[in-house]
């Protein structure tokens, strides 16, 4: 979510990201999604559940959750980035990824442990963001992107008809035949150590 | 909600206690440092303690408040009657203080430690109705243990530059300011108070699904109704954002977070407190902290420590400070034991004390 003015076209690039993310992660599901036409701005979101029973004191299986938490977060932020062009200041990511959904990654990071380094976290979300840019610059990711975009954008035309401010759709219908067949494994490289 | 009862009323605030506990003391003397620090955390003011050996390495400072923590807990258990099943909680030492993105620090919003299951409730000795099982937020996903955390407190292993300061807010003091304001009364005894406190709590797990908060917030435990004033902010940090889910969930948060009452508060977590406080109590955050803040600034291996449950903290820190928690705790806050410390902390802020007791001996011996 980018709580911000922005067109509609890359709102629902955005929120195509998430749900491609949420499609892939062994460890929850969409669920819902929820739009608002508020009065600057419209918001986009997509809930998500955990579909196994996790182990929150395990180090382990904590960690494999908070990674895919912090991609499902930065991807809408990964799916904007200009295609081509490397990563590497965090400035640049919060600016793409939006406050919003950068410090809801910074805080799946920082549940890790007992308030890890700065440093640290800012380190795990150059390199989450670079790989989902780096997947999401193929052509398998695109088509899947513009696919679930199209859908979004369809469905949320259904308001400017109606006249309507807030729409609640399942997330099935946004992501039918999405096959889950990218490379979407994340996982952290500084923190695990430093919770063992 | 009405506004009434808070224009010029004060409560009283818990006092921050130095004891200084050095090697040099004598066993008289150390054991009357330990009486004071036992008698300060009872009496439901912040604990200061200081080693005073300045040559020490880390891990001796460590070493050492480990067994004068074991001292003061025992003395707590012997003569205040604190549960004997409490016992001490070190957490890993901090790696920083993680600050919002341009940030070069932060300022922690007041809350309890682990709020996910510690935080005020009425004793059963008062509201013999509550469910003990309503001490349990949530339970999906916290730092670290699951554990009922009756004091939390820290060692400080580097202040940052400027140092830190530690704030404590009285959270009796805020539910009877909230009271006030909210039925014009200001005389409600202990009772009123703890059954407000309990509707206010089961109202907050009620809405759960809806403001999806690990913790309740101040505004929960002070009787908001409307679920935007159950939304925990991130962190809790003051400059911080919410979660996409809550904003989608309650779209109004996006105007409580972008603006807030007394229009001076940085940051949407901050804003969004300010709402809570102002929905509750009729004060602005700003005014809030008027009446209520207590601060203290440690030094570097001081112990700061104050009870969980009815004290909220609040931190303004620079990212280098590193601290080490360390907390008195429980697993099950349900033993008749507990009920029964948890009586006597409501009991001595609300006046009904114990025979040849004035609530007053920690303020006494800290003098």
């Amino acid at each position: 979510m980018k709580r911000a003015p922005q067109d509609r076209e890359t709102l629902a690039r955005r929120e195509a990201a998430h749900l491609l993310v949420a499609v892939h992660s062994q460890l929850f599901t969409p669920t819902r999604t929820i739009w608002h036409q508020l009065s600057r701005y419209e918001i986009l979101h997509t809930d998500v559940q955990n579909s196994q029973t996790l182990e929150w004191e395990d180090p382990a299986s904590r960690n494999a959750l908070i990674a895919d938490r912090t991609a499902l977060a930065l991807s809408g932020g990964a799916a904007v980035w200009p295609r081509g062009q490397p990563c590497s200041g965090i400035e640049e990511i919060f600016e793409a990824t939006g406050k919003t959904d950068f410090e809801l990654a910074h805080e799946w990071l920082a549940l890790q442990r007992y308030d890890p380094s700065q440093a640290q976290i800012e380190s795990e979300i150059r390199t989450i963001f670079q790989k989902l840019v780096n997947i999401f610059s193929s052509e398998s990711a695109e088509g899947k992107l513009a696919s679930i975009q199209a859908r979004i954008l369809k469905w949320l035309s259904r308001a400017e008809k109606a006249d309507l401010k807030n729409l609640e759709s399942n997330s099935e219908g946004l992501i039918a035949d999405t096959p889950a067949d990218l490379d979407m494994s994340f996982e952290l490289h500084f923190t695990l150590r430093q919770a063992s | 909600m009405t506004g009434t009862g808070n224009d010029n009323w004060t409560p009283a605030a818990p006092a921050v206690c130095l004891v200084e506990w050095s090697d040099a003391l004598s066993e008289s003397a150390a054991n009357e440092m330990c009486e004071r620090a036992a008698a300060a955390l009872i009496g439901g003011d912040i604990l200061q303690l200081r080693l005073n050996n300045a040559e020490d390495t880390k891990e001796i400072v460590f070493e050492k408040l480990s067994i004068r923590l074991e001292a003061i807990i025992s003395r707590m258990k012997n003569t205040f009657k604190l549960p004997s099943e409490t016992y001490v909680e070190f957490d890993q030492e901090s790696c920083g203080t993680p600050v919002a993105t341009f940030h070069k620090r932060r300022f922690l919003l007041p809350h309890s430690d682990g709020g996910h299951q510690s935080y005020l409730t009425p004793s059963r000795r008062h509201r013999p109705g509550f469910d003990a099982r309503d001490r349990l937020f949530s339970n999906k996903w916290y730092f670290k243990r699951a554990s009922h955390k009756m004091y939390q407190g820290f060692i400080i292993t580097n202040t940052g530059q400027p140092p830190g300061t530690t704030y404590y807010y009285s959270l009796f003091a805020a539910l009877e300011l909230a009271y006030r304001h909210q039925t014009g009364d200001s005389d409600a005894g202990l009772g009123e108070l703890a059954g407000f406190c309990e509707r206010n709590i089961r109202n907050a797990l009620d809405l759960r699904s809806t403001h999806r908060s690990r913790y309740p917030t101040i505004a929960a435990i002070l009787g908001a109704r409307d679920p935007e004033f159950h939304v925990l902010t991130s962190g809790p940090r003051a400059e911080s954002e919410l979660w996409p889910e809550q904003y989608a969930s309650m779209p109004k948060l996006c105007e409580m977070a972008d603006a807030c009452p007394c229009g001076t508060c940085d940051g949407p977590g901050m804003r969004l407190f300010c709402h809570q406080c102002f929905e509750c109590t009729g004060l602005s955050w700003p005014e809030f902290r008027d009446r209520l803040e207590v601060s203290a600034v440690a030094d570097r291996y001081d112990l700061l420590m104050g009870n969980n449950l009815t004290l909220l903290h609040a931190a303004d820190s620079a990212t280098e400070r590193t601290i080490l928690p360390v907390c008195f705790v429980i697993d099950q806050p349900e033993t008749i034991d507990y009920e029964n410390w948890l009586a006597s902390q409501w009991e001595r802020s609300f006046g009904h004390l114990s025979a040849g007791d004035d609530g007053k001996f920690a303020e006494r011996l800290c003098s």
